[in-house]
């Protein structure tokens, strides 16, 4: 989902980047001290979990993570993910720097917005195993969409581009959707105050979470 | 239960569960760490897994130019165009990759820097340049087809001659003969020898200049090794450690 470096037309890579920008100075502002750790080890897995493929169908996917991120870290995802693709520009050339605002808006935001709308529920556990499942598969499906809108908006045929994002990225849908479940609901267990919502770890044991 | 022999039977009634969920998230939070690093490691070494980047490779074949496109060694980008653009950008000819991620086109007359991008749907792109492309000059290619022909026509000569010679006794033509055949055979020969050696050698260099444009490409088409991921991982450590120290500062003032 990393789109590569002179695909883009240059307003739809200065529109990435102002939503990119947008979405850092409203994120980086509640990003809470002692969270900035966690974002930094959730910021490490988004950065690995891109080189782990899955070869299903024809072509060969790979795992994107940012349901999880959005999951774990509200609105922390944003600059943690940007970060980790920052140094995947970097390192391994994906995406490219000028790419960059494009790629992060593309996948923090909906990360963002599906944590936001998921965190909620994680303090019951009745709800938390399905509010994680539809965070993880969410993001990835929101991902699809804005990256297929991107390419429309630079010449491709919107519809066509969307359906071969969809087709290929379905089993990574559900295998994030599975993954995100099952760590949300580890670390429910073990850290329960970095998956319990703020309210409920303001009024928790005192001291905070400090790793 | 204070002096009990057993340290577990002290501290359990006092912490409590607690305590106990205290050191399970501990464990949990070092258990996830190392998933992660063991995520790292199980899939470093069998490369196939790395690289989301598309890459694009080219080489000369038998007089034509040849691309292999490829997400990873495994996976080869099927459909994908490709076009081939001279050194100021110009467009020179495009095509579609067949299933093994090959495309090939007739080569250039004109010497120079080949460009060749690829483009692999969903917004992948690749890259590639075939640096200080040397044309094959025009007469070579037919030189194959030649060979023959002046080989017969330094035969020839001889033929009727050495009749000359067998049937005609008279040594003072076969002497004014003699002279006459080299003037005229060198020239020729010295085309000729020229010819089979740039073919010879062009046959036999082939492999060696395949390896030197495969190290090429794998300098331009660099995947991501080991080196790059733990460096990553690094980064974001320090990222991470600069914003918790400058927000602990910032806290502490």
């Amino acid at each position: 989902m990393h789109i590569s470096e002179g695909v883009l037309s240059g307003p739809v890579l200065g529109a990435g980047a102002l939503a990119a920008l947008v979405g850092l100075g409203l994120s980086l502002p509640r990003l809470p001290w002692r969270h900035i750790m966690s974002a930094g080890i959730f910021s490490a897995a988004f950065f690995v979990a891109s080189l782990v493929h899955v070869p299903l169908g024809p072509g060969s996917v790979h795992l994107i993570m940012n349901g999880l991120l959005g999951a774990m870290l509200g609105w922390a995802a944003f600059p943690a993910i940007t970060v980790a693709l920052f140094l995947q520009a970097l390192l391994f050339q994906f995406g490219g720097l000028t790419g960059l605002g494009v790629n992060a808006s593309i996948m923090a935001w909906p990360a963002v917005l599906c944590g936001l709308l998921c965190r909620p529920f994680f303090a019951r556990p009745g709800s938390r195993a399905p509010a994680a499942f539809v965070c993880g598969a969410m993001s990835v499906l929101l991902s699809g969409v804005l990256c297929a809108t991107a390419l429309a908006a630079s010449g491709d045929d919107f519809l066509t581009t969307a359906w071969t994002i969809l087709l290929a990225h379905l089993p990574v849908l559900v295998i994030e959707g599975i993954l995100t479940m099952c760590i949300v609901g580890y670390l429910a267990r073990v850290l329960p105050e970095l998956v319990l919502p703020p309210e409920r770890e303001a009024a928790g044991t005192g001291g905070g979470h400090v790793l | 239960m204070k002096n009990s022999p057993c340290p577990f039977f002290q501290y359990a009634p006092k912490s409590g569960a607690r305590t106990v969920r205290r050191a399970l998230a501990r464990r949990g939070f070092s258990f996830f760490v190392l998933l992660l690093s063991a995520l790292v490691f199980s899939f470093a070494p069998s490369g196939s897994v790395f690289a989301h980047g598309v890459y694009i490779f080219a080489w000369e074949e038998d007089g034509r130019i040849c691309t292999d496109s490829y997400f990873n060694r495994n996976s080869k980008v099927r459909g994908g165009e490709v076009s081939m653009l001279d050194e100021t950008g110009a467009p020179l000819m495009s095509g579609t990759t067949d299933a093994s991620g090959r495309v090939c086109f007739t080569a250039p007359d004109k010497p120079g820097s080949l460009h060749f991008v690829l483009k692999a749907g969903q917004g992948h792109r690749g890259e590639f340049i075939l640096p200080d492309y040397m044309p094959v000059p025009k007469g070579q290619l037919a030189d194959k087809a030649e060979l023959p022909a002046p080989a017969s026509a330094s035969l020839s000569p001889l033929s009727p001659e050495g009749a000359a010679v067998a049937g005609d006794p008279l040594p003072e033509r076969g002497a004014r003969a003699a002279p006459q055949r080299s003037n005229v055979a060198a020239p020729v020969d010295e085309e000729l020898i020229r010819g089979i050696v740039r073919e010879e050698l062009r046959r036999e260099l082939a492999p060696v200049l395949a390896l030197a444009q495969r190290a090429q490409a794998m300098q331009q088409n660099r995947e991501p090794g080991l080196r790059d991921i733990i460096g990553g991982l690094g980064w974001i450590a320090g990222l991470a450690g600069v914003g918790a120290y400058l927000a602990a500062r910032r806290k502490k003032h």
